[in-house]
């Protein structure tokens, strides 16, 4: 199936650069280890690509949202979840993130959701709410 | 981590988002576009160094995670 999924990525104009051969690829997908696409010969911009593993990674699939792009169907995670997840990050760059998402599209976020994903990812409520201000 | 949060830039974040939120998106996008495009254009694309700087940066990451942890078990348990 792997082997599929690297044919298709060549024929498409994309490569695998952190595991270039179809089976160092499947190597590193059973270690839970990312795989890193981008544009054939590019680095950036790159998409990882990783088997889900942790409770979150199951969250996040079954309550992606579509995003409509013309013809084309983007997959998100919830607002809340990115949020979430740039907490857990937690460098300055991912907190700048994390409130632009949340300053930029504040209606649309459930405080109550935000809580149960810090929560998942074991981050304080009361540390993340002196950022969330706008 | 958290805790060392530069506010200035925090504040320019929250002003930025204000313009995104209260213009139209034709002034705004054209600016953004132009700013990503010009990131994407003058990016290094060096495949070796840019695995290696992940490499660390995970390193890193792993560190602070640990202190993070460390600091919130300290705190629950009322540990200095």
């Amino acid at each position: 199936m792997i082997k599929g999924f690297y044919e298709e990525l060549k024929e498409k104009g994309f490569w695998c650069f952190n595991a270039q051969r179809y089976a160092s690829g499947y190597e590193y997908l059973k270690n839970g280890l990312a795989l890193r696409i981008a544009r054939v010969n590019r680095i950036i911009p790159n998409v990882k690509l990783k088997c889900a593993k942790r409770q979150i990674d199951f969250e996040t699939l079954e309550n992606k949202f579509i995003v409509h792009i013309g013809e084309c169907k983007l997959y998100m995670c919830s607002l809340e979840m990115c949020i979430a997840y740039k907490f857990y990050l937690g460098s300055q760059k991912d907190i700048e993130d994390a409130v632009h998402i949340f300053c930029v599209l504040k209606d649309s976020i459930k405080l109550n959701m935000l809580k149960r994903y810090l929560s998942i990812l074991e981050i304080d409520y009361s540390d993340v709410l002196r950022f969330l201000r706008c | 981590m958290l805790e060392k949060i530069d506010e200035e830039r925090l504040e320019f974040v929250r002003f930025w988002a204000k313009i995104v939120r209260e213009t139209d998106p034709s002034y705004w996008s054209h600016q953004q576009k132009t700013l990503i495009d010009s990131v994407l254009k003058s990016a290094s694309q060096d495949r070796g160094l840019y695995l290696r700087v992940k490499v660390i940066a995970r390193k890193i990451h792993q560190v602070l995670r640990k202190r993070r942890t460390a600091r919130s078990e300290n705190k629950n348990s009322g540990r200095p």
